[in-house]
């Protein structure tokens, strides 16, 4: 293809994009001078935000160096000056250094001036461009910007920081660059869909989360507990090595009582440590409140185009983009209280790397936290928007069971592991040790059961279903095209059961902490599914 | 082209397997039987060198301790330890070769192996990434090889064709080649 006929097809995409530029992001006035994008550089606030980053990760070594001086060790502050002075160097080098350009349909970033670190992204295989932005940064104007492959659980490339005008340029440019080139067949396709959808699919809303939602979703979650452990943890790292004694810890608790009024053993105290039972439950709770406010406060997700736009935060703004035609797997999860308050949450997971490892902000956004939120009537219209075709109501698939003797199975184990659990109690403690799992028995009973009912499975045209939990009940789909490769499984113990496990695997999986896994399925039926389904993923489709 | 290197679609029609893993659905083909030579010897030279250290260990304990119940006792569980590896060693491989096979559908690639826990995987044509033939030294001496065969999938994105003869892992990967550029995966 010739550069003139490049040229052409570029021109419908540039005006298309223009008019899709998000407006609340920059207010693009269509005179203003163009910011050439040949070879561009971070904004100039990234040398403050670079300190700042490098000054956060060298608090801890800096903090130590700052007691050994409190006891007259100077040599630790001086090895840790040095580390400061070389790391917050080296990294303003880097900055000053970085440069990135988008050429011959290639984001190429160069930074370094001794070693050169050179990284070039074909355009047309960024998947997105996602954006976070502090408090600081919106101050400012910047944002940080991820650019986003399929491949690897890294971003790309990280420009921290750009100008929003910066950041605006450089998704038009791989936007329009990335469908003016033809190189990839499925491009062509995605050309060919977008010029004819376009004027229908402007920007579109889908969803805002109102506060109030938050709040309920913050009172359901145990997030709270997450944090309270943390900070536990971080006290019980502090304490002097001399108060981490259990043994003193009870005298702790005891010098406590000093300074408690008196209560006696009656049923005030009973009343009294109920009362700060509940208490402290409600702070826990509180702070799952505080915590889904921070994330998720102002929550809007727009569909545009073929892509989903989500934006949230209350202090630091996170913007991310997830392609749907990216999206592998799809997990609607309902915990116990937000079932109560007929909520569900939606995580998704798409092939661009897990975010399993640590909560990163624009990753954990556009997967695990996808949609945090959303009450139970609204699912049906939302999984149609993220697979476009499906209808999804839950009532009318053909829900499969587990094997006709799985419950029994189940029970069995269960009916192990309670006798275990009372020669466990006898050998800890004598006489009436048995008794806790004597009593608790039923209960163990009771839950193998609701855990095996479940289960369930379902084949619908488009794809996989499959439901299990008893508290947190998931229900996650994913689609034939998607489906990378199939196990069937069976341990001698299946061979007497006459049973095998039925596995699914998805790219990308993780976020969505549910996998297509279904152990005690019938032998037939799952040899059958497996076929199925292999005979149906043959479909060719791209991720 | 050596006579036992079969074009793979041949082969999946001449040596369609006597007993397959359950319900005769699909013909798995039997890996190299070499291999099993391959499994004996690198299992050999694990045992010998266990077996060597055992004896050490032995004679620096009977000098230590003496001939006493302590090391009598010792000796009978290491010896019974030691049989146990042997049998692994010179019996298993060729149970473990009966339960492994593979085979070329026209929806993928499937495989099954596992004497104990039967596991059967299957890889669409579509989802292929890429595919390495790789061969170690006493492989090399046996003329096997290993065909790997990826996916972008997570928890089984790999799987494992350990133990076909080389040429035929290297026709095997140019058929899946064949099968796959008709589309970018990813």
């Amino acid at each position: 293809m010739s550069f003139d006929e490049a040229e052409n097809e570029r021109e419908p995409a540039q005006e298309v994009y223009e008019f899709l530029a998000e407006p609340e992001l920059v207010n693009h006035p269509a005179d203003t001078e163009v910011v050439e994008l040949e070879t561009s550089f971070l904004h100039p606030s990234s040398l403050v935000f670079t300190v700042i980053s490098q000054v956060r990760q060298n608090l801890i070594p800096a903090v130590l160096a700052l007691f050994g001086a409190a006891r007259g060790n100077y040599t630790f502050v001086a090895i840790a000056a040095v580390i400061f002075v070389l790391s917050i160097g080296s990294a303003v080098f880097r900055y000053l250094t970085l440069r990135y350009s988008i050429r011959d349909g290639e984001l190429t970033v160069q930074s370094g001036l001794f070693f050169r670190r050179l990284r070039k992204v074909p355009t047309s295989k960024i998947q997105n461009i996602d954006l976070v932005q502090n408090l600081l940064h919106r101050l400012i104007g910047v944002a940080e910007v991820r650019v986003e492959t399929a491949s690897g659980t890294e971003p790309e490339a990280t420009l921290r920081v750009l100008s929003l005008k910066q950041v605006q340029h450089l998704r038009d440019r791989v936007k329009s660059s990335a469908m003016g080139s033809s190189n990839v067949e499925s491009d062509d396709e995605t050309l060919a869909q977008s010029q004819q959808e376009t004027p229908a699919a402007a920007v579109t809303e889908v969803l805002k989360i109102p506060s109030w939602w938050l709040v309920k979703a913050g009172l359901a979650s145990n997030r709270g507990m997450v944090l309270v452990g943390f900070v536990l943890g971080l006290y019980y790292q502090n304490l002097p090595t001399e108060d981490r004694d259990l043994k003193n810890m009870r005298e702790q608790i005891r010098g406590l009582t000093d300074y408690l009024p008196d209560l006696g053993d009656g049923w005030m105290l009973w009343l009294t440590l109920a009362a700060a039972g509940m208490l402290l439950l409600f702070l826990v709770r509180l702070l799952g409140v505080g915590w889904f406010m921070l994330r998720f406060f102002g929550y809007r997700l727009n569909q545009v185009g073929d892509d989903f736009k989500i934006s949230c935060g209350l202090l630091t703004k996170v913007s991310a983009t997830v392609p749907i035609k990216r999206i592998q797997f799809v997990s609607i999860h309902r915990p116990l209280i937000m079932r109560w308050f007929g909520l569900a949450s939606i995580r998704i997971e798409t092939a661009g790397g897990s975010a399993k490892r640590a909560e990163d902000a624009t990753k954990s956004v556009s997967k695990r936290w996808f949609i945090p939120v959303v009450p139970e009537k609204e699912v049906q219209q939302l999984m149609s928007l993220i697979r476009p075709g499906l209808c999804w109501t839950e009532g009318s698939f053909e829900w499969q069971s587990l094997a006709e003797r799985a419950t029994s199975r189940f029970t069995r184990a269960a009916i192990f592991f309670s006798i275990l659990l009372m020669v466990v109690g006898l050998a800890a403690s004598q006489p009436w040790g048995w008794v806790p799992g004597l009593v608790l028995s039923p209960l163990i009973v009771g839950y193998a059961i609701k855990r095996s009912r479940s289960n369930k499975y379902a084949r619908i045209g488009d794809g996989v279903i499959y439901r299990s939990g008893v508290f947190t009940k998931k229900t996650s789909v994913t689609f034939f095209e998607k489906i990378q490769g199939l196990n069937v499984s069976q341990s001698p113990f299946d061979r007497r059961w006459g049973m095998r496990t039925l596995s699914v695997d998805t790219a990308a999986a993780g976020p969505a902490n549910h996998r297509i896994s279904i152990r005690f399925l019938d032998e037939q039926f799952a040899i059958g599914e497996y076929q199925e389904i292999l005979r149906r993923s043959a479909v060719r489709a791209s991720l | 082209m050596p006579e036992s290197t079969a074009h793979p679609q041949d082969e999946l029609s001449v040596s369609a397997q006597p007993e397959t893993f359950e319900s005769s659905d699909v013909a798995f083909n039997h890996f190299d039987p070499r291999n099993i030579s391959v499994e004996k010897m690198s299992g050999g030279i694990f045992t010998a060198v266990v077996g060597v250290g055992l004896i050490a260990v032995g004679l620096v304990l009977l000098f230590a301790l003496g001939w006493n119940w302590p090391f009598q006792i010792g000796l009978a569980i290491a010896l019974l330890l030691y049989a146990g590896l042997f049998y692994f060693t010179f019996f298993w491989p060729s149970i473990e070769h009966r339960h492994r096979g593979w085979s070329l559908t026209d929806v993928g690639l499937e495989v099954r192996h596992g004497v104990w826990f039967k596991h059967r995987q299957a890889i669409p044509w579509a989802r292929v990434q890429h595919s390495d033939v790789s061969q170690g030294p006493l492989q090399r001496m046996y003329g096997v090889g290993t065909l790997t065969v990826f996916t972008a999938g997570t928890s089984n994105s790999s799987v494992n064709l350990a133990g076909l003869s080389h040429e035929l892992a290297i026709e095997l990967r140019d058929e899946i080649l064949r099968q796959r550029t008709k589309e970018d995966v990813v």
